[in-house]
């Protein structure tokens, strides 16, 4: 089970931030009818302990990054971990989720064009010798990318 | 529209930390803070950038995430893409080539909502031919700081009027 390591404060912060990550945090303060030094410390609190981050996130089809797939992989179940080690080193893949069904591993890559893409999966993946197979799905067209996941009290 | 380079460079500022101070870059690059705030805004209604906060759903709570594959009629694409996009549980949402035509993201509360989103939901699009489901387990890593700045990632110099 997860562990729940925020409370009804934090989660209101959150919800705050996940809106608009520029929020002033006086103005959250008054929100929340708290001091502002409250709200700076907890999310300091949250951003180290990496329950919170905020960043400026981009379309990756709209700056120059014209490549994005989907690729799942089945490996070897005994080098699952070792393959998930390999796969964070590159810089190229931006999402790592170990999974049940079709796939052992669902990974997102973001790269600039279909030859790196290519280069990619020939060279960059085959040098991980626990991987059996992969499926690859070339993303079109991001329809909706939101991060705002539900809070709801 | 087209980004130059300041606008890279913010993007890149911000990517790295959603709240770094204006005045801060526009002393960097030379701009006033007015120019900054104007180009972030322009960023971002052109849907370009969102500055927002991040969580990992397994650390607030959120029990289960999960992968659906779709198979969806050729011809009803675009109305399944609509119908889906409405569905708050969906966080990300991408027509791709490939076995499945879509692939959607998941984060909810609990299972019950997962097989609600599956049966109630997802079965009663028109057009949706079949769906396949994976069900996260651990998430190692989740970046959004793709970008066409990383000297390793670039795709042409054209990007790289860094410093």
């Amino acid at each position: 089970m997860p562990r729940i390591e925020i409370d009804d404060i934090d989660r209101k912060i959150i919800q705050l931030l996940q809106d608009d990550g520029r929020l002033p945090f006086l103005t959250i303060a008054n929100q929340l009818g708290l001091a502002e030094g409250t709200i700076r410390r907890r999310v300091a609190r949250l951003l180290d302990e990496r329950i919170l981050e905020i960043v400026g996130v981009t379309d990756p089809l709209k700056v120059g990054m014209h490549t994005v797939a989907i690729v799942g992989l089945n490996v070897e179940r005994r080098r699952l971990e070792d393959t998930i080690e390999r796969l964070k080193q590159m810089p190229e893949v931006r999402y790592i989720a170990v999974a049940t069904g079709m796939y052992d591993i669902i990974t997102e890559i973001v790269v600039p064009s279909n030859d790196a893409l290519l280069e990619f999966l020939i060279t960059k993946l085959n040098e991980i010798p626990w991987i059996m197979n992969t499926g690859t799905s070339l993303v079109l067209k991001i329809a909706k990318q939101d991060f705002a996941w539900g809070l709801e009290s | 529209m087209q980004i130059d380079d300041l606008d890279r460079k913010i993007l890149q500022h911000l990517r790295d930390d959603g709240r770094v101070s204006y005045v801060a870059l526009a002393n960097k690059f030379n701009v006033s803070e007015g120019t900054i705030r104007k180009r972030v805004r322009k960023l971002e209604e052109n849907q370009i950038l969102q500055i927002v906060g991040v969580t990992d759903p397994f650390k607030v709570g959120l029990d289960t995430v999960a992968f659906v594959w779709l198979k969806v009629e050729r011809n009803k694409l675009e109305s399944v893409i609509n119908e889906l996009k409405n569905i708050e549980d969906i966080r990300y949402l991408v027509i791709t080539t490939g076995s499945y035509d879509v692939v959607a993201m998941a984060v909810l509360p609990n299972r019950e909502r997962l097989v609600q989103l599956l049966n109630k939901k997802l079965g009663q699009i028109p057009g949706v031919q079949s769906t396949e489901t994976s069900i996260v387990l651990e998430i190692h890593k989740q970046i959004y700081h793709w970008s066409p700045f990383d000297q390793e990632l670039n795709p042409g110099g054209e990007a790289n009027a860094e410093d």
